[in-house]
Protein backbone atom coordinates (compact mmCIF):
# COMPACT_ATOMS: atom_id res chain seq x y z
CA UNK A 1 0.00 0.00 0.00
CA UNK A 2 1.25 3.16 -0.81
CA UNK A 3 2.17 5.85 1.96
CA UNK A 4 3.69 8.95 2.58
CA UNK A 5 7.02 9.50 4.67
CA UNK A 6 8.79 12.38 5.98
CA UNK A 7 12.36 12.41 4.09
CA UNK A 8 13.58 14.41 7.75
CA UNK A 9 12.34 12.23 10.43
CA UNK A 10 10.53 9.41 8.70
CA UNK A 11 7.22 9.41 10.32
CA UNK A 12 4.43 7.97 8.31
CA UNK A 13 0.96 9.73 6.87
CA UNK A 14 -1.84 7.97 4.94
CA UNK A 15 -2.11 10.88 2.56
CA UNK A 16 0.45 13.51 0.77
CA UNK A 17 0.51 15.91 3.29
CA UNK A 18 2.48 19.44 2.06
CA UNK A 19 4.38 19.85 5.90
CA UNK A 20 5.03 16.56 8.10
CA UNK A 21 3.29 17.70 11.04
CA UNK A 22 5.82 16.46 13.81
CA UNK A 23 9.51 17.86 12.09
CA UNK A 24 7.84 20.38 9.70
CA UNK A 25 9.74 18.57 6.90
CA UNK A 26 8.44 19.86 3.74
CA UNK A 27 9.88 16.97 1.49
CA UNK A 28 7.07 14.16 1.92
CA UNK A 29 8.03 10.72 -0.53
CA UNK A 30 5.62 8.01 -1.35
CA UNK A 31 6.79 4.65 -0.28
CA UNK A 32 5.43 1.46 -0.45
CA UNK A 33 4.50 -0.67 2.53
CA UNK A 34 2.45 -4.22 3.45
CA UNK A 35 -0.91 -4.12 2.56
CA UNK A 36 -2.09 -6.25 5.93
CA UNK A 37 -3.34 -5.04 8.84
CA UNK A 38 -5.35 -5.47 11.98
CA UNK A 39 -9.17 -4.33 12.11
CA UNK A 40 -9.68 -2.04 14.91
CA UNK A 41 -13.03 -1.41 14.35
CA UNK A 42 -15.86 -1.35 12.11
CA UNK A 43 -19.63 0.31 11.16
CA UNK A 44 -22.54 -0.89 8.80
CA UNK A 45 -22.97 3.02 7.26
CA UNK A 46 -26.92 2.18 6.35
CA UNK A 47 -27.24 5.84 4.84
CA UNK A 48 -24.41 6.86 2.89
CA UNK A 49 -23.83 10.81 2.57
CA UNK A 50 -24.72 12.31 -0.20
CA UNK A 51 -22.56 12.35 -3.75
CA UNK A 52 -21.24 9.13 -1.94
CA UNK A 53 -20.50 6.79 -4.96
CA UNK A 54 -20.55 3.57 -3.28
CA UNK A 55 -24.53 2.10 -2.09
CA UNK A 56 -25.20 1.30 1.54
CA UNK A 57 -24.92 -0.85 2.88
CA UNK A 58 -21.09 -0.87 3.33
CA UNK A 59 -18.33 -1.10 6.47
CA UNK A 60 -16.06 1.35 7.02
CA UNK A 61 -13.03 0.34 8.80
CA UNK A 62 -9.90 1.31 10.99
CA UNK A 63 -6.95 -0.44 10.22
CA UNK A 64 -3.93 -1.00 12.12
CA UNK A 65 -1.28 -1.16 9.13
CA UNK A 66 1.61 -3.71 9.83
CA UNK A 67 3.78 -0.77 9.33
CA UNK A 68 1.96 0.88 12.95
CA UNK A 69 0.01 3.66 10.34
CA UNK A 70 -3.55 3.91 11.40
CA UNK A 71 -5.97 4.22 8.45
CA UNK A 72 -10.12 5.12 7.61
CA UNK A 73 -11.38 2.50 4.57
CA UNK A 74 -13.83 0.62 3.82
CA UNK A 75 -14.29 -3.24 3.73
CA UNK A 76 -14.70 -5.27 0.27
CA UNK A 77 -17.98 -5.81 -0.56
CA UNK A 78 -17.42 -9.20 -0.72
CA UNK A 79 -15.25 -9.63 2.17
CA UNK A 80 -16.05 -12.53 5.01
CA UNK A 81 -17.25 -10.96 7.86
CA UNK A 82 -15.40 -7.93 9.91
CA UNK A 83 -14.78 -9.44 13.93
CA UNK A 84 -12.45 -7.21 16.28
CA UNK A 85 -8.51 -7.60 15.48
CA UNK A 86 -8.92 -9.54 13.06
CA UNK A 87 -6.27 -9.90 9.74
CA UNK A 88 -7.00 -7.69 6.93
CA UNK A 89 -5.52 -7.27 3.49
CA UNK A 90 -5.55 -3.89 1.07
CA UNK A 91 -6.83 -5.59 -2.27
CA UNK A 92 -6.90 -2.24 -4.25
CA UNK A 93 -7.99 1.77 -3.42
CA UNK A 94 -10.78 2.89 -4.95
CA UNK A 95 -11.13 7.19 -5.26
CA UNK A 96 -8.41 7.76 -2.71
CA UNK A 97 -10.27 4.62 -0.62
CA UNK A 98 -8.46 1.96 0.75
CA UNK A 99 -10.54 -1.07 0.35
CA UNK A 100 -9.41 -4.39 2.38
CA UNK A 101 -10.48 -7.73 2.41
CA UNK A 102 -10.68 -10.21 6.11
CA UNK A 103 -8.29 -13.03 5.47
CA UNK A 104 -10.05 -15.58 6.77
CA UNK A 105 -7.79 -18.45 9.02
CA UNK B 1 -7.44 38.20 34.06
CA UNK B 2 -10.45 39.72 35.28
CA UNK B 3 -13.28 37.55 36.82
CA UNK B 4 -16.31 37.21 34.31
CA UNK B 5 -19.89 36.68 35.40
CA UNK B 6 -23.31 35.54 33.41
CA UNK B 7 -25.77 37.96 34.05
CA UNK B 8 -28.73 37.39 31.25
CA UNK B 9 -30.06 34.19 29.47
CA UNK B 10 -31.89 33.31 26.81
CA UNK B 11 -33.01 30.42 24.43
CA UNK B 12 -35.58 29.12 22.27
CA UNK B 13 -37.12 25.87 22.67
CA UNK B 14 -35.06 23.71 20.78
CA UNK B 15 -37.56 21.88 17.88
CA UNK B 16 -38.83 22.84 14.51
CA UNK B 17 -38.49 26.99 13.81
CA UNK B 18 -38.65 26.33 10.02
CA UNK B 19 -40.74 29.46 10.01
CA UNK B 20 -38.09 32.13 11.41
CA UNK B 21 -35.43 32.99 9.68
CA UNK B 22 -32.01 31.91 11.51
CA UNK B 23 -30.90 36.10 11.68
CA UNK B 24 -34.50 36.53 13.65
CA UNK B 25 -33.87 33.32 15.72
CA UNK B 26 -30.79 34.70 16.91
CA UNK B 27 -32.02 38.19 17.87
CA UNK B 28 -35.16 37.57 19.52
CA UNK B 29 -32.69 34.71 22.10
CA UNK B 30 -30.46 38.00 22.53
CA UNK B 31 -33.28 40.20 23.30
CA UNK B 32 -34.46 37.43 25.98
CA UNK B 33 -31.03 37.46 27.37
CA UNK B 34 -30.75 41.45 27.55
CA UNK B 35 -34.15 41.67 29.21
CA UNK B 36 -33.85 38.97 32.03
CA UNK B 37 -30.42 41.12 32.95
CA UNK B 38 -31.91 44.45 32.72
CA UNK B 39 -28.61 45.55 30.39
CA UNK B 40 -28.92 47.93 27.64
CA UNK B 41 -28.03 46.96 24.76
CA UNK B 42 -25.64 50.61 24.54
CA UNK B 43 -23.11 48.74 26.71
CA UNK B 44 -22.21 45.87 24.85
CA UNK B 45 -18.94 46.06 24.04
CA UNK B 46 -18.44 42.46 21.52
CA UNK B 47 -20.98 39.65 20.09
CA UNK B 48 -19.65 36.38 19.43
CA UNK B 49 -22.12 34.75 17.38
CA UNK B 50 -21.55 30.38 16.93
CA UNK B 51 -22.83 28.67 13.99
CA UNK B 52 -22.15 25.71 11.95
CA UNK B 53 -23.57 25.91 8.82
CA UNK B 54 -25.71 28.40 7.63
CA UNK B 55 -23.16 28.72 4.97
CA UNK B 56 -24.72 25.09 2.93
CA UNK B 57 -27.59 25.42 4.78
CA UNK B 58 -29.10 28.87 5.11
CA UNK B 59 -26.93 30.68 2.00
CA UNK B 60 -26.11 33.11 4.66
CA UNK B 61 -23.01 34.15 6.12
CA UNK B 62 -21.46 37.15 7.87
CA UNK B 63 -24.41 35.92 10.65
CA UNK B 64 -22.79 37.95 13.98
CA UNK B 65 -23.31 41.54 11.93
CA UNK B 66 -26.16 40.94 10.64
CA UNK B 67 -27.77 40.00 14.18
CA UNK B 68 -26.01 42.99 15.50
CA UNK B 69 -27.86 44.86 12.90
CA UNK B 70 -31.35 43.34 13.41
CA UNK B 71 -30.76 44.27 17.19
CA UNK B 72 -29.76 47.75 16.51
CA UNK B 73 -25.90 47.40 18.58
CA UNK B 74 -23.35 49.72 17.90
CA UNK B 75 -20.26 49.74 15.51
CA UNK B 76 -18.77 46.96 17.87
CA UNK B 77 -16.67 43.98 16.41
CA UNK B 78 -18.75 41.00 15.62
CA UNK B 79 -17.54 37.82 15.16
CA UNK B 80 -19.02 34.27 13.45
CA UNK B 81 -17.09 31.58 14.98
CA UNK B 82 -16.83 27.65 14.23
CA UNK B 83 -16.12 24.70 15.39
CA UNK B 84 -18.82 22.23 13.92
CA UNK B 85 -20.60 21.36 16.84
CA UNK B 86 -18.89 23.06 19.55
CA UNK B 87 -19.45 26.43 17.71
CA UNK B 88 -21.34 27.38 20.88
CA UNK B 89 -18.84 26.71 23.83
CA UNK B 90 -16.20 28.65 21.55
CA UNK B 91 -18.58 31.68 21.17
CA UNK B 92 -18.78 31.76 24.77
CA UNK B 93 -15.40 31.47 25.78
CA UNK B 94 -14.46 34.39 23.40
CA UNK B 95 -17.39 36.33 25.18
CA UNK B 96 -15.24 35.33 28.58
CA UNK B 97 -12.05 36.96 27.16
CA UNK B 98 -13.31 40.08 25.74
CA UNK B 99 -14.44 40.85 29.19
CA UNK B 100 -11.91 39.19 31.18
CA UNK B 101 -9.38 41.22 29.53
CA UNK B 102 -10.89 44.36 29.95
CA UNK B 103 -11.65 44.49 25.96
CA UNK B 104 -15.77 45.11 27.30
CA UNK B 105 -17.65 45.84 30.31
CA UNK B 106 -20.71 43.51 28.33
CA UNK B 107 -20.28 40.78 25.85
CA UNK B 108 -23.00 38.95 24.05
CA UNK B 109 -22.08 34.92 23.12
CA UNK B 110 -25.22 33.52 20.50
CA UNK B 111 -25.25 30.69 18.72
CA UNK B 112 -28.38 29.63 16.43
CA UNK B 113 -28.61 26.50 13.48
CA UNK B 114 -31.69 26.08 11.80
CA UNK B 115 -31.59 22.66 9.82
CA UNK B 116 -35.55 21.11 9.77
CA UNK B 117 -36.37 22.79 6.67
CA UNK B 118 -33.61 21.23 4.79
CA UNK B 119 -33.52 17.69 3.12
CA UNK B 120 -31.51 14.50 5.51
CA UNK B 121 -29.35 14.34 2.57
CA UNK B 122 -28.29 18.34 2.31
CA UNK B 123 -28.17 18.38 5.94
CA UNK B 124 -26.13 14.97 6.23
CA UNK B 125 -23.59 16.83 3.63
CA UNK B 126 -23.16 19.84 5.32
CA UNK B 127 -22.53 18.08 8.72
CA UNK B 128 -20.14 16.10 6.75
CA UNK B 129 -18.03 19.36 6.08
CA UNK B 130 -16.66 18.56 9.84
CA UNK B 131 -14.78 15.69 8.87
CA UNK B 132 -11.42 15.58 7.81
CA UNK B 133 -11.98 14.80 3.96
CA UNK B 134 -8.99 13.74 3.43
CA UNK B 135 -8.17 11.28 6.04
CA UNK B 136 -12.23 10.04 6.31
CA UNK B 137 -13.80 11.49 3.84
CA UNK B 138 -12.92 9.13 1.19
CA UNK B 139 -14.29 5.86 3.06
CA UNK B 140 -17.87 7.08 2.54
CA UNK B 141 -17.47 7.44 7.09
CA UNK B 142 -20.46 9.93 8.90
CA UNK B 143 -20.58 11.08 12.26
CA UNK B 144 -23.08 8.22 13.60
CA UNK B 145 -20.82 5.69 11.53
CA UNK B 146 -17.82 7.41 13.47
CA UNK B 147 -19.60 7.04 17.28
CA UNK B 148 -20.31 3.49 16.13
CA UNK B 149 -16.94 2.61 15.42
CA UNK B 150 -15.74 4.48 18.82
CA UNK B 151 -19.14 1.87 20.48
CA UNK B 152 -16.78 -1.45 18.88
CA UNK B 153 -13.70 -0.34 20.21
CA UNK B 154 -15.71 0.93 23.75
CA UNK B 155 -17.21 -2.70 24.23
CA UNK B 156 -13.84 -4.30 23.60
CA UNK B 157 -11.64 -2.88 26.14
CA UNK B 158 -14.60 -2.56 28.91
CA UNK B 159 -17.15 -4.49 28.04
CA UNK B 160 -20.24 -1.82 27.64
CA UNK B 161 -23.32 -3.62 26.24
CA UNK B 162 -26.81 -2.51 24.36
CA UNK B 163 -27.92 -2.09 27.78
CA UNK B 164 -25.96 0.09 29.42
CA UNK B 165 -25.77 2.45 26.02
CA UNK B 166 -29.69 2.40 26.15
CA UNK B 167 -29.65 3.52 30.27
CA UNK B 168 -27.93 6.73 28.61
CA UNK B 169 -30.79 7.00 26.13
CA UNK B 170 -33.97 6.33 28.66
CA UNK B 171 -32.10 8.42 31.41
CA UNK B 172 -31.65 11.42 28.88
CA UNK B 173 -35.52 10.84 26.60
CA UNK B 174 -36.77 10.49 30.32
CA UNK B 175 -35.61 13.63 31.59
CA UNK B 176 -36.38 15.58 28.43
CA UNK B 177 -39.75 15.82 29.20
CA UNK B 178 -39.37 17.63 32.31
CA UNK B 179 -37.38 20.67 30.33
CA UNK B 180 -40.39 22.58 28.34
CA UNK B 181 -37.34 23.23 25.94
CA UNK B 182 -36.41 19.82 24.67
CA UNK B 183 -37.58 18.28 21.30
CA UNK B 184 -38.26 14.39 22.51
CA UNK B 185 -38.46 13.70 25.72
CA UNK B 186 -39.72 9.98 25.94
CA UNK B 187 -40.58 7.08 28.53
CA UNK B 188 -39.00 4.53 26.03
CA UNK B 189 -38.36 0.67 26.92
CA UNK B 190 -35.51 -1.15 26.36
CA UNK B 191 -37.28 -3.31 23.70
CA UNK B 192 -38.54 -0.44 22.01
CA UNK B 193 -34.87 1.29 22.00
CA UNK B 194 -33.63 -2.25 20.72
CA UNK B 195 -36.06 -2.40 17.96
CA UNK B 196 -35.44 1.16 16.71
CA UNK B 197 -34.00 0.88 13.45
CA UNK B 198 -30.33 0.60 12.33
CA UNK B 199 -28.18 3.45 11.65
CA UNK B 200 -24.78 2.70 11.66
CA UNK B 201 -24.59 -0.43 13.35
CA UNK B 202 -24.27 -0.99 16.41
CA UNK B 203 -25.67 3.24 16.38
CA UNK B 204 -29.71 2.61 16.31
CA UNK B 205 -32.27 5.47 15.70
CA UNK B 206 -32.97 6.22 19.66
CA UNK B 207 -28.99 6.46 20.05
CA UNK B 208 -28.94 9.43 17.59
CA UNK B 209 -29.69 12.81 18.57
CA UNK B 210 -32.67 14.91 16.33
CA UNK B 211 -31.96 17.34 13.63
CA UNK B 212 -33.13 21.09 15.11
CA UNK B 213 -33.66 24.70 15.05
CA UNK B 214 -32.72 26.35 18.06
CA UNK B 215 -30.77 29.68 19.33
CA UNK B 216 -29.66 30.70 23.10
CA UNK B 217 -28.05 33.65 24.50
CA UNK B 218 -25.92 34.53 27.24
CA UNK B 219 -25.20 38.16 28.67
CA UNK B 220 -21.70 38.07 29.77
CA UNK B 221 -20.41 40.69 32.17
CA UNK B 222 -17.40 42.05 34.38
CA UNK B 223 -17.15 42.09 38.00
CA UNK B 224 -18.76 45.50 38.84
CA UNK B 225 -21.70 45.44 35.85
CA UNK B 226 -22.53 42.33 37.68
CA UNK B 227 -22.31 43.65 41.96
CA UNK B 228 -24.93 46.52 40.05
CA UNK B 229 -27.12 44.08 38.55
CA UNK B 230 -27.18 41.79 40.81
CA UNK B 231 -29.12 44.68 43.40
CA UNK B 232 -31.84 45.36 40.63
CA UNK B 233 -32.00 41.62 40.02
CA UNK B 234 -34.44 38.81 41.63
CA UNK B 235 -32.08 35.99 40.23
CA UNK B 236 -28.14 35.49 41.46
CA UNK B 237 -25.29 36.23 39.24
CA UNK B 238 -23.30 33.23 38.01
CA UNK B 239 -19.28 33.27 37.66
CA UNK B 240 -17.61 31.26 35.13
CA UNK B 241 -14.91 29.87 37.64
CA UNK B 242 -13.25 28.37 34.43
CA UNK B 243 -13.79 28.60 30.56
CA UNK B 244 -11.37 26.35 28.44
CA UNK B 245 -10.78 25.47 24.75
CA UNK B 246 -8.52 22.59 23.53
CA UNK B 247 -7.96 21.24 20.27
CA UNK B 248 -7.39 17.08 19.01
CA UNK B 249 -7.22 14.84 16.47
CA UNK B 250 -9.69 16.04 13.31
CA UNK B 251 -9.06 12.07 12.02
CA UNK B 252 -9.82 9.16 13.15
CA UNK B 253 -6.26 7.79 12.59
CA UNK B 254 -5.14 10.70 14.76
CA UNK B 255 -6.45 9.60 18.31
CA UNK B 256 -4.73 6.76 20.15
CA UNK B 257 -8.18 5.14 20.58
CA UNK B 258 -11.45 6.24 19.90
CA UNK B 259 -12.28 5.23 23.37
CA UNK B 260 -11.37 8.93 24.16
CA UNK B 261 -10.78 11.94 22.94
CA UNK B 262 -7.47 13.70 24.43
CA UNK B 263 -9.19 17.40 23.42
CA UNK B 264 -11.95 16.30 26.11
CA UNK B 265 -9.18 15.21 28.90
CA UNK B 266 -6.91 17.84 27.99
CA UNK B 267 -9.99 20.69 28.53
CA UNK B 268 -10.76 19.19 31.64
CA UNK B 269 -7.72 18.67 33.34
CA UNK B 270 -7.34 22.44 32.38
CA UNK B 271 -10.97 23.70 33.66
CA UNK B 272 -10.00 21.63 37.22
CA UNK B 273 -6.57 23.65 37.37
CA UNK B 274 -7.83 27.15 36.52
CA UNK B 275 -11.26 26.63 38.86
CA UNK B 276 -9.06 25.15 41.76
CA UNK B 277 -12.03 22.32 41.78
CA UNK B 278 -12.06 18.42 41.26
CA UNK B 279 -14.64 16.55 39.87
CA UNK B 280 -16.26 15.62 42.90
CA UNK B 281 -16.87 19.14 43.63
CA UNK B 282 -19.17 18.79 40.30
CA UNK B 283 -23.14 19.05 41.09
CA UNK B 284 -24.09 18.54 37.48
CA UNK B 285 -23.27 19.06 34.08
CA UNK B 286 -24.64 18.90 30.40
CA UNK B 287 -22.13 17.12 27.95
CA UNK B 288 -21.78 16.30 24.11
CA UNK B 289 -23.93 13.64 23.82
CA UNK B 290 -24.57 13.82 20.33
CA UNK B 291 -24.75 9.66 20.71
CA UNK B 292 -25.69 7.83 23.05
CA UNK B 293 -22.34 6.04 23.48
CA UNK B 294 -20.59 9.62 23.49
CA UNK B 295 -22.43 10.40 26.80
CA UNK B 296 -20.22 7.62 28.45
CA UNK B 297 -16.93 8.56 26.83
CA UNK B 298 -17.24 12.26 27.75
CA UNK B 299 -18.50 11.45 31.51
CA UNK B 300 -15.23 9.03 31.70
CA UNK B 301 -12.98 11.53 29.77
CA UNK B 302 -14.25 14.41 32.31
CA UNK B 303 -13.31 12.29 34.65
CA UNK B 304 -16.98 12.50 36.19
CA UNK B 305 -17.35 8.47 36.33
CA UNK B 306 -14.16 6.24 36.33
CA UNK B 307 -12.60 5.04 32.67
CA UNK B 308 -14.65 2.38 31.37
CA UNK B 309 -17.70 2.83 34.07
CA UNK B 310 -19.79 4.78 31.87
CA UNK B 311 -22.04 2.89 31.21
CA UNK B 312 -22.36 1.12 34.34
CA UNK B 313 -22.70 4.40 36.30
CA UNK B 314 -25.58 4.90 33.61
CA UNK B 315 -27.25 1.59 34.67
CA UNK B 316 -26.87 2.06 38.14
CA UNK B 317 -28.57 5.28 37.86
CA UNK B 318 -26.06 7.47 39.55
CA UNK B 319 -25.88 9.76 36.73
CA UNK B 320 -29.18 10.46 37.31
CA UNK B 321 -30.57 13.77 39.21
CA UNK B 322 -29.83 12.14 43.22
CA UNK B 323 -26.88 10.39 41.90
CA UNK B 324 -23.55 10.41 42.28
CA UNK B 325 -23.72 13.41 39.65
CA UNK B 326 -26.26 13.91 37.45
CA UNK B 327 -25.44 14.17 33.99
CA UNK B 328 -27.49 16.14 31.01
CA UNK B 329 -30.59 16.64 33.62
CA UNK B 330 -32.02 18.96 30.53
CA UNK B 331 -32.04 15.95 28.12
CA UNK B 332 -28.90 16.18 26.46
CA UNK B 333 -28.51 16.59 23.09
CA UNK B 334 -30.51 13.13 22.53
CA UNK B 335 -33.36 14.37 23.56
CA UNK B 336 -33.29 18.24 23.72
CA UNK B 337 -32.10 18.48 20.31
CA UNK B 338 -29.12 19.84 18.61
CA UNK B 339 -29.21 22.63 16.74
CA UNK B 340 -25.58 22.23 16.20
CA UNK B 341 -24.71 25.90 16.26
CA UNK B 342 -26.31 26.99 19.46
CA UNK B 343 -26.01 23.40 21.84
CA UNK B 344 -23.08 25.12 23.67
CA UNK B 345 -24.96 28.04 24.23
CA UNK B 346 -27.76 26.46 25.30
CA UNK B 347 -25.92 24.12 27.62
CA UNK B 348 -24.83 27.61 29.36
CA UNK B 349 -28.57 28.74 29.63
CA UNK B 350 -29.15 25.16 31.14
CA UNK B 351 -26.41 25.04 33.56
CA UNK B 352 -27.00 28.45 34.89
CA UNK B 353 -30.70 28.23 35.25
CA UNK B 354 -29.50 25.48 37.61
CA UNK B 355 -27.34 27.50 39.44
CA UNK B 356 -30.35 30.50 39.53
CA UNK B 357 -32.33 27.30 41.01
CA UNK B 358 -34.70 27.96 38.49
CA UNK B 359 -34.95 25.26 36.79
CA UNK B 360 -37.99 22.42 35.90
CA UNK B 361 -35.91 19.80 35.84
CA UNK B 362 -33.85 20.82 39.22
CA UNK B 363 -31.04 19.21 40.68
CA UNK B 364 -31.33 19.95 44.30
CA UNK B 365 -28.58 22.04 46.17
CA UNK B 366 -26.96 22.81 42.68
CA UNK B 367 -23.66 25.10 43.37
CA UNK B 368 -21.41 24.03 40.98
CA UNK B 369 -22.05 22.83 37.41
CA UNK B 370 -19.97 22.30 34.04
CA UNK B 371 -20.72 22.37 30.73
CA UNK B 372 -19.10 20.56 27.67
CA UNK B 373 -19.16 21.13 24.13
CA UNK B 374 -17.01 18.75 21.85
CA UNK B 375 -16.95 19.39 17.65
CA UNK B 376 -16.10 16.97 14.75
CA UNK B 377 -14.09 14.20 15.44
CA UNK B 378 -13.13 15.66 18.48
CA UNK B 379 -10.80 18.42 16.78
CA UNK B 380 -12.36 21.32 19.00
CA UNK B 381 -13.56 21.32 22.93
CA UNK B 382 -14.78 23.30 25.41
CA UNK B 383 -15.32 23.20 28.86
CA UNK B 384 -16.61 25.62 31.55
CA UNK B 385 -17.12 25.34 35.18
CA UNK B 386 -19.69 27.45 36.72
CA UNK B 387 -20.67 28.85 40.05
CA UNK B 388 -24.05 30.15 41.64
CA UNK B 389 -23.67 33.40 43.28
CA UNK B 390 -21.43 36.63 43.23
Amino acid sequence: MRIYECQRCLEHYAKPYAVCSKCLGLDLSEVDVSDEGKLVSWTTIRRAPAGFAVSAPYDVVVVDLAGGLRVTGRLAAQSAAPSMFARVLRTETEDQCPIFNVIED
Amino acid sequence: MREVYIAGIGSTSFGNHSTTSIENLAASVVVQALMDCTVDRLEVGALYLGNFISGPLNGQEVLAGIVADRLGLGSIPCTKVEGACASGGIAFRHACLAVASGQAEVAIAVGVETMTHASTKDTTAALNCALDHENDGPSGLTFPGLFGLAWRMHAQKYGTTRQHVSAVVRKNKANGLQNPLAQMGALLSEREIEESKAICDPIQLYDCCPTSDGAAAVIVVSKDVAQRLEKLLDHPMVEVLACVQTRGSPHIGGHAELVSFEANVKAAQMAYAQSGLTASDIDLVELHDCFSIAEIIDSEDLGLVPKGEGGHWALEGRTAIGGDIAINPSGGLLSKGHPVGATGIGQIYEVARQLRHSHSHQVPHARIGMSHNLGGAGVACTVSILRGGL
